[in-house]
């Protein structure tokens, strides 16, 4: 399970860590046991503080076993409670991951899916937060961006240039999410007398790609699973002097799907 | 009547625009209530108790069953 898989990048970090769902205990324990899992999962069985949150899942019908059910996502807070990011998603099939929230929230380098590639004027690192997907799952991918000496590339919004631009391949596996930018640097450029927004030496693009269902990734995926998804970075570098060739540089991530856990509690725990 | 009804579309537009995405729960900003629940030992869990030296992340989910 992804949040137990991560469990100690939350305690490394000193965050207390819990899930709350309307499940019973006896449902929890027998979930918590195969699956392996070490932090506390909470029983909320009346549905009483997802109902004080304002999250509860109206669209079931109150006759409905389902009924009680919260929107999915999660809260994170400071040491003292307060809260100071949510991450829900308005489509209750999709899901942040525990690595995609670590990764957007706190830092959190990810560590899965790498590859290096060199271009002119710069080497990257892509790598996304998760290696292993699931259905509805939503991750990041990332490029970790290093140019070379002297040399800057162009923010977008810059006006006379070409600005640095990353595409995603259009594929049914996953629906990819805005380009998060760094905030550029106001580059003044002596030659020319010109101030301009650009980055140099290293700096870090994300964006988050939401995985398809099953029939829609299949197709892609190898017997084990494996799939790519693929892009351009596209950029001009430019140094004091000169600026180069405009170039496109092919991206790409490999990652492993899975499909959903369907297993079932026993038929005496399940809510009727 | 059809310069006014245009007119009158736009700005529903630009106000439609602003509100896609749904806010769920409590704004950024404001206190997590307190709670008392029991977690999959029988072990009862308050927020102080979660909270860590840097705070805490609360992951509600649907059901570990379905």
């Amino acid at each position: 399970m992804e949040l137990e898989q991560n469990r100690g990048e939350f305690l490394k970090l000193g965050l207390g860590l819990a899930a709350v769902s309307y499940d019973s205990e006896a449902v929890l324990y027998t979930f918590a046991g195969r699956k392996g899992i070490h932090f506390p999962l909470l029983s909320d069985q009346d549905s009483k503080i997802i109902r004080e949150l304002g999250i509860l899942n109206e669209t079931v019908e109150k006759t409905n076993p389902n009924f009680g059910i919260p929107y999915p996502g999660s809260f994170v807070l400071d040491s003292k409670g307060v809260i100071v990011a949510k991450y829900f998603e308005d489509d209750y099939r999709q899901r942040y991951t525990a690595a995609d929230l670590l990764m957007h929230q706190f830092g959190v380098i990810p560590a899965q899916a790498r590859s290096d590639v060199q271009g002119k004027q710069l080497k990257l690192t892509a790598a996304a937060s998760n290696a292993v997907v699931t259905v509805g799952q939503r991750v990041a991918l990332t490029l970790d961006i290093e140019l070379k000496p002297n040399m800057h590339v162009y923010a977008p919004g810059v006006e006379g240039y070409i600005p640095i631009d990353w595409t995603m391949n259009e594929s049914d596996a996953g629906q990819e999410h805005a380009v998060s930018f760094p905030k550029p640097e106001m580059l003044h450029l002596p030659a020319i007398d010109e101030t301009v927004p650009a980055y140099t030496g290293r700096f870090r693009l994300t964006r988050d790609v939401t995985i398809g269902s099953a029939d829609k990734v299949k197709p892609f995926a190898d017997a084990s699973g494996y799939f790519t998804l693929e892009g351009m970075l596209r950029y001009q570098a430019c140094d004091d002097r000169v600026c180069y060739i405009p170039q496109n540089l092919p991206v790409k991530w490999t990652l492993q799907f899975q499909d959903l856990d369907r297993q079932r509690v026993p038929a005496e725990l399940q809510r009727k | 009547m059809l310069a006014i009804g245009r007119v009158a579309v736009i700005p529903l537009l630009l106000v439609c625009a602003s509100i896609d995405a749904r806010d769920y729960g409590p704004p950024v900003g404001s206190q997590m209530p307190s709670f008392d629940l029991k977690d999959q030992d029988g072990k009862g869990h308050t927020l102080a108790s979660l909270l860590g030296p840097k705070g805490a992340v609360i992951v509600f989910f649907r059901s570990a069953d379905w």
